[in-house]
């Protein structure tokens, strides 16, 4: 049993080149070989399933603060948002959703910043994850990865076929993915003040889910 | 903190606030018992465990090939790699960049390993404003105080204390202390300085050697407006960060906010492959001190840590005693770990901030055998000759006790006579600090090895030392 933790000597002062310190910790690694681990694979036979992933989805989802509406098609899940207080009164709405239009072309925006003003952002997921309800968005639903941040309501249209029972089960699919993505659980919260869980810290106050199943009734 | 604040000094100030302390102690329990709540959802937890376990073993075994690997894609992908062997340099290439963009303002996300390397006092001294933009650490950040929690960085306030600070720097009503309220003058006051900032520091949660992407994890938001505004994003990881495949992505993302707030994920989990378009990325791979914790067969497993904190909220001495008692950057079991390893004599006192119940080693979604690693410290410390005198005498008196039988025995007579007949005054004084808050037991009439001979010696074939153990029953009257 070696006991070297003690001292963190550093192979490189403040100020030397970069590259050096590169080579200097490379070198470190290498001067000290460890047991070979093997890299394990994952079995999925042993992974949590859903009777009813649509269910479970919905379910995680409600628990992680999101609201979770389920629609036959793109109209029902429109006139749902109509519904709602905040989106009817919303001065500025953005969607890149076909089906759903908003008001305002972030396409028109230069800068970041000029979204600032954004209210409803109305998005496409690509993938649902039953256990924790998180929506997979890859930034090329949006022509600025920023408005799905920057706005105070977030919609999302995710299709029941593309939900997933697990994180596993997602990254499988998502596969090799181009820039940026994001997988989105419900709004953004904090409980940084006693622990007391507060909706709309500096994302979006709130998240509504519109959940396109073909065979669900009509309201 | 002085080199020589001891753990139980450093605690008495918030030991002594009893209210306080039961409520803080009640928090922390109530997350760890969410955390129970969803691990429990799994079938697969002590599975997933396992694995994150076997995955970060791998990696720090083929850890320069990884790291190789991951600069390599993430350079490729548009990224720009530093490599930093120490704080300093890491500060200085920083600092570098900012200067290089002409930055002025820099918003930034919860990063422990900027706070390890004091990136904020270090840019402010250089006329950069820094904003932190995590609503507990910009708590704190007002306050001027470190964070009391790697995840909960202001745990150790009431609503009360909050409300008090944003009123004199937020300009929030006196008085007002509604937790909704406070985090939305929080909302107005940060989004204009995400809006201003021409520069996003962020932390990195996992590095994917085959992607060369980074993910970052939060529930504000905080980290996603911070990369998404500003044109230049930097990213400051620990080396130990890195993960070898996407698909392993998975298996720490159900573990890290599970085990660390009680949430099935956090609500953001980005993925940065490369910068924004039209924007800059760069991503600061960072040693200090880790490549020599690796080179450790007692303490390496300390780098598969996840800074979840799940073992911080179990830790009973941790509840009781405040983040701040620690006096490093990372508080609890698994700072009471690292800390010696960056200085043995400065933080010496924490591996006995411990029990040694093991709750941590329980929890720790990565198997990091915590208890284990602070009972090896307290050996190091011994040999290394870092004990303080009184421990170090009492230790030699109990070695040289338990190495002989019949000094063994008579201690035990001599024991069993004292407790019975010493008045409570000599044994409860100020010179005893054990004896605070604790009561000496009932003396049993004999020691064991005299019932043993009475009740069981007659039937077993081990056998029994002998030693002149108690006095004869006569003298029992």
């Amino acid at each position: 049993m070696d006991d070297t933790a003690q001292t963190a000597s550093s192979p490189a002062s403040a100020g030397s080149p970069t590259r050096s310190s590169r080579q200097g910790i490379l070198d470190r690694i290498r001067s000290r070989r460890l047991p070979e681990a093997a890299l394990p694979d994952i079995d999925a036979a042993r992974l949590v399933r859903y009777d009813n992933l649509a269910d479970a989805f919905c379910q995680s989802a409600e628990i992680v603060g999101a609201s979770v509406r389920r629609v036959a098609n793109i109209e029902q899940a429109h006139a749902h948002l109509e519904t709602l207080d905040a989106y009817r009164d919303a001065a500025q709405v953005a969607s890149t959703v076909n089906g759903i239009e908003g008001n305002f072309d972030p396409a028109s925006t230069s800068a970041a910043t000029e979204l600032a003003s954004l209210d409803w952002m109305v998005i496409n997921g690509r993938l649902g994850v039953a256990e924790n309800g998180a929506v997979w968005v890859p930034a090329d639903e949006v022509h600025d990865r920023t408005q799905i941040f920057i706005t105070q309501h977030l919609a999302i249209v995710l299709d029941t076929a593309h939900l997933v029972p697990h994180m596993h089960e997602a990254y499988q699919r998502i596969g090799r993915f181009r820039g940026y993505g994001v997988f989105v659980s419900g709004p953004s919260k904090t409980a940084d003040i006693e622990q007391s869980l507060v909706l709309g810290a500096h994302g979006c106050r709130t998240l509504t889910i519109l959940l396109l199943d073909a065979a669900s009734p009509s309201p | 903190m002085s080199s020589t604040t001891d753990h139980p000094t450093a605690a008495k100030p918030f030991v002594a606030n009893d209210q306080r302390m039961k409520w803080h102690d009640g928090a922390l329990w109530f997350v760890r018992s969410k955390r129970d709540r969803q691990a429990a959802t799994l079938p697969e937890w002590e599975y997933l465990r396992q694995l994150a376990s076997d995955i970060k073993a791998h990696t720090q075994a083929n850890l320069a090939e990884y790291l190789q690997q991951f600069e390599e894609n993430a350079t490729a992908q548009g990224a720009v790699v530093h490599w930093a062997a120490d704080a300093d340099e890491h500060n200085a290439i920083v600092l570098k960049l900012l200067r290089q963009h002409g930055v002025g303002h820099v918003v930034k996300s919860k990063s422990m390993l900027t706070e390890e390397c004091h990136l904020n006092p270090y840019l402010e001294s250089h006329g950069i404003e820094v904003v932190d933009t995590d609503l507990g650490e910009r708590i704190i950040q007002l306050r001027e105080e470190p964070p009391s929690h790697i995840v909960l960085p202001a745990i150790h306030l009431k609503k009360e204390d909050v409300g008090e600070t944003f009123y004199r720097h937020l300009g929030t009503e006196q008085g007002a202390s509604d937790p909704q309220y406070l985090t939305e003058a929080a909302r107005g006051h940060l989004r204009s300085k995400f809006l201003a900032a021409e520069a996003g520091i962020t932390g990195v949660n996992f590095a994917i050697a085959e992607t060369g992407g980074v993910v970052i994890c939060t529930n504000e938001g905080n980290a996603d407006l911070g990369t998404s505004l500003p044109p230049l994003h930097i990213a400051c990881m620990g080396i130990e960060k890195l993960i070898p495949r996407q698909a392993d992505l998975g298996v720490f993302l159900r573990l890290l906010a599970r085990s660390a707030t009680g949430q099935p994920i956090t609500t953001y989990s980005s993925h940065y492959q490369g910068p924004k378009p039209g924007g800059q990325l760069h991503i600061i791979l960072v040693d200090n001190g880790r490549t020599s914790l690796r080179d450790s067969d007692t303490f390496r497993k300390a780098l598969n840590c996840i800074r979840c904190g799940a073992c911080m909220n179990t830790c009973p001495v941790y509840r009781r005693s405040g983040g701040h008692s620690y006096g490093s950057v990372v508080p609890g079991p698994i700072g009471s770990v690292l800390s010696p390893s960056s200085d043995a004599a400065k933080h010496r006192s924490l591996p006995y901030a411990c029990s040694l119940c093991g709750s941590c080693t329980d929890v720790c979604p990565v198997k990091i055998p915590l208890h284990h690693q602070l009972l090896a410290w307290r050996h190091t410390l011994a040999r290394e000759g870092l004990l303080p005198a009184s421990k170090r005498w009492s230790m030699k008196a109990g070695s040289k006790l338990l190495a002989h039988p019949r000094l063994f025995a008579a201690a035990g007579w001599f024991g069993r006579v004292a407790l019975r007949y010493l008045p409570h005054g000599l044994t409860h004084n100020r010179l005893n600090t054990w004896a605070r808050a604790r009561e000496l037991p009932t003396p049993p009439k004999s020691s064991f090895r005299s019932w043993y001979r009475r009740n069981r010696a007659a039937q077993t074939q081990l056998p029994i030392v002998q030693t002149p153990d108690d006095p004869p029953p006569r003298t029992e009257s």
